[in-house]
């Protein structure tokens, strides 16, 4: 099954009322809509907040949604009109030179959604993500880092990967979830406590 | 299961395997963190770590409306059934014309067909059109469901009339 289609699946179960399908969408895309955004948005918690009220936006958007497009795709034009309408709020210039009136801008939702800009927690939350994944993986047999490697960063698919590899798809497929299973143990220590830092 | 999971994410999962891990990832939370985890590797490798905003989120839908649209979106496998059915409709509906078109096809192996009695043609009469029909009919026009026609083909039955009528 395609990624398009297990999206549209989650997509599909939200429409009929599960808010915990949308949630794995977020999961999914916040990262991605996180880097469209940052093109618009310098400061990263104000990135944060615009990330986060594209998402709700999109929610309440979802019974427009009819599967023409890919999710990413209609999520990412909710993600661009949201910006723009920020940055427009804020009384700033968005950076492309289509001009949009600032009459037409939606009413942002800020006041208690925005959080102090001086939030280095975050920013260092995300080196400590980025350190521990990037020893995880110099700590793994070449086999699964390669296969690693080739899937999340060269984007191949799992056939490609067995051709270079080669082995059989069915091992890459074990290799890669062996690769992620080693990286996310050493992971789940500082993402538990994080979550323990917040209470 | 969290391998299943870990395929699905690359588009490698069969699509029953797909099937159980959506249905999981609902009442699973271990399966939930798993799908988190699996992407924040990704990203990281990408290098993006950020933001992380899914929990602020899942908060504020916590407040939102319940969205229920539950046929706005066809799943896929109900799309390709729909498909395959018009397509093999279509296809049935070709060959039954065709089949009942065979007889009409000359076979000079076979007999003539029987004569068909011809019946007279009736004769054409020129049937007078009230004054000012014409002008009512181009009034009217734009409320022609025939306007769908491009061009002048719309027009073409305003301005046959004859023009003693007018």
């Amino acid at each position: 099954m395609a990624d398009r289609e297990v999206d549209q699946q989650l997509v599909a179960r939200a429409q009929a009322g599960d808010k915990q399908a949308f949630d794995l969408l977020v999961t999914k895309y916040q990262r991605k809509l996180g880097r469209l955004l940052a093109r618009f948005i310098r400061d990263p918690a104000e990135v944060e907040d615009v990330a986060q009220e594209a998402f709700v936006k999109a929610y309440r958007a979802l019974p427009s949604f009819r599967g023409d497009s890919a999710f990413y795709t209609w999520l990412y034009r909710i993600g661009i009109n949201t910006a723009k309408n920020y940055l427009v709020a804020m009384g700033r210039r968005a950076p492309t030179t289509t001009g949009f009136d600032s009459d037409e801008a939606e009413g942002f939702e800020d006041g208690d959604q925005l959080r102090d800009i001086n939030t280095p927690e975050s920013v260092l939350a995300s080196k400590e993500i980025a350190a521990t994944v990037q020893k995880a993986m110099e700590d793994l047999p070449d086999d699964l880092r390669t296969a690693i490697e080739l899937r999340e960063i060269e984007g191949l698919s799992y056939e490609e990967i067995a051709n270079i590899m080669n082995c059989p798809i069915g091992t890459v497929r074990s290799r890669i979830f062996r690769a992620r299973e080693a990286i996310a143990a050493k992971l789940r220590p500082l993402l538990d406590t994080r979550k323990d830092r917040r209470w | 299961m969290k391998q299943r999971l870990s395929a699905m994410m690359d588009d490698a999962a069969q699509d029953h395997e797909c099937e159980i891990c959506v249905k999981r990832l609902k009442d699973d939370p271990e399966l939930r963190a798993a799908w988190g985890v699996y992407h924040l590797i990704g990203d990281a490798l990408r290098g993006h770590t950020a933001p992380d905003v899914a929990e602020r989120v899942q908060q504020r839908l916590a407040a939102e409306p319940t969205v229920f649209a539950p046929h706005a979106i066809e799943p896929p496998r109900r799309r390709a059934t729909r498909y395959a059915l018009s397509m093999a409709a279509s296809v049935a509906a070709v060959a039954l014309v065709g089949w009942m078109a065979l007889p009409l096809i000359d076979d000079p192996r076979e007999s003539p067909p029987p004569a068909i009695a011809k019946l007279p043609e009736p004769p054409l009469v020129a049937v007078p059109v009230a004054q000012g029909v014409g002008d009512y009919l181009l009034a009217h026009q734009r409320f022609s469901p025939s306007l769908a026609i491009g061009g002048i083909a719309p027009y073409i039955r305003s301005v046959t009339e004859e023009n003693g009528a007018r």
